[in-house]
């Protein structure tokens, strides 16, 4: 079970302060560790891709912390570094794997893509992960652990067939599983309306999934939903579909943002880490970032000191 | 007149040749309607019914747990009574009987078994005079056979020596080499040691060689039969030879054809070669130094045969074979027509080697090697990196 | 299914009273209902669903009604059951048993007969098993899903009919069992006494063992002696059970029932002619089906799979040499 530094208290009064306090330092930690992340992937120290969650902050944060952490699973794709810090907190383990060193959580092993702790895995082929999230809704439905799993979706994954197969199979049988769409509106490149025709948020329905579109800029908003629907799904053992609106701060990979300085600015009036600082007091921010900024700048030191893993680290056969 | 419908085993699944009958729930002739189940059968994997497929008098023909194959027959409706034998006499005569194709049998057309078969033609046995004893015969046999009767199973030859010297002793054999490559320059160096031999001409596809001079020798024209054969007709040239070694399949061609127009072929041969008594050639071959024709080797025509082979005594050669250097047979050998030898090759006394195989070099042969056959040896070394900088 | 309340059991159409296109299923809907689901024409997520199931604990068993749909399911075989084990750093388990029927002889046609084995045939961290008549196949699906490994079971379908041959002599047939690395059997049989010596060593697998008992009972009386080596596990491949099988044996033929075309056949000659290095007397002659579709008409389709014919023929082209 995951003991966490920065998980919401259940002291009643100070709640949603507190809460406020935890989503920030989440949020900023995510931020943070990805700017981090393009930096050393600039100096050469990363190599493959890193899909940073920029933009994504609210929504990572808002769903993971709605969930418990003691049962609940989430499945995720290429784009959750957000998810697994909001999980977790494991930023020495999220850099040393993204870094390729075996004091990475994977061993360096899976990468930017590929990582994997407790109940949490991810995986970076598009719609793959949706079948897998609802055979282990399955699972624990069978075995009777109440938890439930979540999986996020990507809009460009909405275009694999895989994805309906799933929400036909997670409806007929009645699983535990929450669809979690992230729609930034762009798949790498390619904006949503070269995609898809039609809307995406109606598209879980006609499997008889209940649906719900929301913005993603304001992580109270989306914790709050977020908890009312894993509340749902966990009570009634039935899928739900939850859209997200959000925005993509950073390119896809890296060096690969086609859209335009306009469009981009305009993406910014949306981040979600403006609106939750302006709710807390300026003295508590600095506090919080500062001591943050020293947590990522030590271990991104450790990676660097790291070993990579050896062949003898790999299974085979 | 009677009328009998039969009630076969149906196919109710891709996947079963057969069923098996649990139960007949009609007796022997009781009269039944169209649609009643008469039994029930099992498969592997299901149990159905089988319906009644008219109405009529019913005769089960086959017994409860017996597995029929479908479409063979387990019972009968008749339209009348009649007895289970009248029953089965009817079907008997519905029933055309069917020719069944007596599937072939593969190996069992011969008395000898397959080994005693492979063993029988690696000694020259002919099967047929193999003693019968009523059984198969046997690898076990046909060895003790062999060793009965002790003969050898290759006649020795004594006839003479038949290279063809057409020419009187003196005169020059004038030579057009056809093919202007290596081999050429190969021929060339032979017949600047046989004083009883002259290349006049070279004959090229190469345009590029056209009236250029190889040792001294003009490259005239391509290899085009017509014009052979006119030059042959002007007396030009007094035998042909062909330089191409590599190539099997255009060298026999080209010979085939120049022969069949009347084009002589002339056997070149280094004057280093060692030939045995009783060594028989045909025409057109080429054979290079230092290589040994043991005593009654027989060759064929158009073969080329490299430096330092040893062709040893008794061996028979067909045509258009082409041996790389170093060949060394042992006594008795065959060769079909068209074998390439690559160089190294070593190869077991009374060996045959097939038409048109290709033996790769370095390989030792020590048993028969079939028409067509691909031989590659292993060729297993270790290359070590070399200590200097 | 008895043993283990985690075995759960997922396909198309495997409910009673049908219970699977093949049977192989019936009668366990009715005896587990709460451990048998029935899906919908949905591959890649039936695929999907039992790597979940399995990531979470659960020993899954999934039937694909034909090999053949398998190729529906590949993003799961390659890019999910075969990761999971491998790209987490860590020691999970991912104990997964898809299995299905393979093969011709029924005229099914070119999309319902196929062996695509060999498109999944070398992955890490994915085993494919097929089991001949002449081992329990059930056994060795139990200690499948009893394993750790996500597993490709391929089941013959011209097996379905045939009874077990696991007794020790059988006429002129001697079987013998040994065990590989992952404790898989590896049949060998042979057709002689025990003191002649193999003239011919046979490599096969899977459906291919039905042809073999006729045709070696056929080569004893041709005095032609066999050693044949079945393993049931094609990948990872128990090479050194069969290198050790054909040992000191000249001649070799490998036989599958796909096309031999870059497929387990060149795998396992491959790996003999590195044993056996100057040892052999002739190349190792590989037969299988022909480079085509399997055609729906049986006369034809009888000659483009491996037929007792076409495996005779071989052996006495091999033994010309």
């Amino acid at each position: 079970m995951l003991t966490l530094v920065n998980s919401p208290s259940p002291d009643q009064q100070n709640m949603a302060r507190d809460l406020t306090e935890v989503f920030y330092r989440q949020m900023y930690t995510i931020r943070k560790v990805e700017q981090n992340l393009l930096d050393l992937f600039a100096q050469g120290y990363i190599t493959g891709t890193v899909h940073t969650s920029m933009g994504q902050e609210a929504c990572d944060v808002g769903v993971v912390n709605s969930l418990d952490r003691s049962k609940d699973i989430i499945f995720s794709n290429h784009r959750a570094h957000g998810q697994f810090l909001a999980y977790c907190d494991d930023v020495e383990g999220l850099i040393g794997e993204i870094m390729g060193k075996e004091t990475g959580v994977c061993l360096g092993i899976g990468g930017s893509q590929h990582i994997h702790r407790e109940n949490m895995y991810t995986n970076g082929v598009q719609g793959g992960i949706v079948p897998n999230a609802v055979g282990a809704a399955l699972a624990e439905k069978i075995k009777g652990t109440g938890a439930i799993t979540v999986v996020f979706l990507g809009d460009g994954t909405m275009g694999e067939g895989v994805v309906y197969e799933s929400f036909n199979i997670a409806s007929l049988w009645s699983l535990p599983v929450l669809f979690l769409l992230i729609d930034n509106g762009i798949a790498q490149s390619t904006p949503k309306h070269l995609e898809h025709a039609g809307e995406l948020e109606t598209r879980a329905m006609t499997f008889a999934i209940d649906s719900a579109s929301i913005e993603a800029d304001d992580v109270n908003k989306v914790y709050s939903t977020a908890c009312e629907v894993v509340n749902k799904v966990r009570e009634h053992s039935r899928p739900f579909f939850l859209h997200v609106k959000a925005a993509r701060l950073g390119p896809h990979s890296k060096g690969d943002d086609t859209r335009s300085k306009e469009e981009i600015e305009s993406l910014k009036q949306k981040d979600p880490l403006l609106k939750i600082s302006e709710s807390l007091p300026v003295g508590l921010r600095m506090e919080i970032e500062q001591k943050i900024d020293v947590r990522i700048q030590t271990a991104v030191e450790k990676a660097m000191l790291a070993s990579h893993p050896g062949l003898e680290q790999l299974r085979r056969v | 007149m009677v009328k009998v419908l039969p009630v076969k085993m149906p196919k109710v699944s891709p996947n079963d040749d057969n069923g098996t009958i649990v139960e007949w729930l009609r007796a022997t002739s009781e009269e039944v309607n169209k649609g009643e189940i008469l039994c029930i059968v099992e498969t592997t994997k299901s149990i159905f019914e089988i319906e009644s497929p008219s109405g009529g008098y019913f005769f089960p023909l086959s017994s409860v747990g017996e597995a029929v194959d479908v479409g063979v027959t387990i019972g009968a409706i008749t339209d009348t009574q009649v007895t289970q034998e009248e029953v089965i006499h009817l079907l008997e005569q519905e029933e055309q009987p069917q020719e069944i194709a007596a599937p072939v049998p593969v190996t069992n057309e011969s008395t000898l078994t397959i080994k005693a078969q492979l063993l029988a033609k690696r000694l020259g046995i002919n099967p047929a005079e193999l003693p019968q004893n009523g059984q198969r015969i046997t690898e076990e046999d046909v060895k003790k056979y062999a060793e009965s009767r002790n003969t050898s199973l290759h006649s020795d030859r004594l006839e003479m020596d038949t290279v063809r010297d057409r020419y009187p002793e003196g005169k020059i054999q004038r030579i057009l080499i056809i093919g202007g490559g290596d081999g050429a320059v190969q021929l060339l160096d032979v017949l600047a040691k046989t004083p009883e031999q002259q290349a006049v001409a070279i004959l090229d596809d190469n345009p590029e060689l056209r009236g250029k001079k190889v040792n001294g020798v003009p490259v005239t024209g391509g290899i085009d039969v017509e014009q052979i054969v006119a030059l042959y007709e002007q007396d030009e040239f007094d035998a042909a030879i062909i330089s191409i070694s590599t190539i099997i399949k255009l060298r026999a061609e080209i010979f085939e054809k120049l022969k069949s127009r009347g084009i002589p072929f002339a056997n070149i041969i280094h004057p280093s070669v060692v030939k045995g008594f009783n060594v028989k050639m045909g025409e057109g071959n080429v054979i290079m130094a230092f290589t040994h024709l043991g005593a009654c080797a027989s060759l064929g025509d158009n073969n080329f045969i490299s430096a330092y082979c040893s062709i040893e005594h008794h061996n028979e050669m067909g045509n258009h074979c082409s041996f790389g250097p170093g060949v060394v047979t042992s006594s008795r050998v065959i060769f079909g027509d068209q074998v390439r030898c690559g160089t190294g090759i070593f190869i077991e006394p009374k060996i045959h080697i097939g038409a048109k195989a290709v033996i790769g070099s370095g390989c030792i042969i020590w048993q028969n090697v079939p028409d067509g056959a691909i031989l590659k040896s292993k060729l297993n070394y270790v290359e070590r990196a070399s200590n200097k900088k | 299914m008895e043993k283990d309340p985690n075995a759960i059991l997922l396909g198309e159409d495997i409910l009673d009273p049908y219970g699977g296109a093949f049977k192989v299923t019936k009668g366990l809907s009715t005896k587990f209902p709460q451990r048998v689901f029935t899906t919908p024409i949905s591959e890649a997520s039936i695929a999907g669903l039992t790597v979940g199931m399995a990531l979470r604990g659960m020993r899954p068993i999934a039937e694909f009604m034909f090999g053949d749909f398998i190729t529906l399911a590949a993003d799961q075989i390659v890019n999910h059951a075969a990761k999971y084990m491998g790209m987490y750093g860590d020691q999970m388990k991912l104990p997964m048993v898809l299995r299905t029927p393979v093969g011709g002889g029924r005229g099914y046609g070119p999309t319902h007969s196929q062996s695509l084995e060999k498109m999944f045939l070398g992955l890490p961290m994915f085993h494919i098993l097929a089991p001949s008549h002449f081992v329990h196949p059930g056994e060795i699906l139990v200690q499948a899903i009893s394993g750790s490994y996500p597993t490709l079971f391929l089941e013959n379908k011209l097996l379905y009919p045939e009874v077990l041959k696991l007794e020790q002599h059988s006429g002129v047939i001697n079987r013998t069992v040994h065990f590989d690395e992952h404790n898989y059997p590896v049949v060998v049989l042979s057709n002689f006494p025990d003191k002649r010596k193999a003239d011919i060593a046979i490599v096969a697998y899977g459906g291919i063992s039905r042809l073999l008992g006729p045709v070696l009972n056929q080569l004893a009386q041709e005095e032609i002696w066999i050693t044949a080596c079945l393993p049931v596990s094609l990948s990872p491949l128990p090479i050194k059970h069969i290198q050790a099988t054909t040992e000191g044996i000249k001649k070799i033929l490998v036989i599958e029932e796909a096309s031999p075309a870059f497929g387990w056949g060149s795998e396992v000659s491959a790996a003999l002619y590195d044993a056996h290095a100057g040892q052999l007397d002739g190349p190792i002659l590989r037969i299988g089906a022909a480079n085509s579709v399997i055609p729906a008409s049986k006369p034809l389709e009888e000659k483009v799979i491996v037929s007792e014919e076409k495996i005779l023929s071989a052996v006495f082209e091999v033994m010309a040499w």
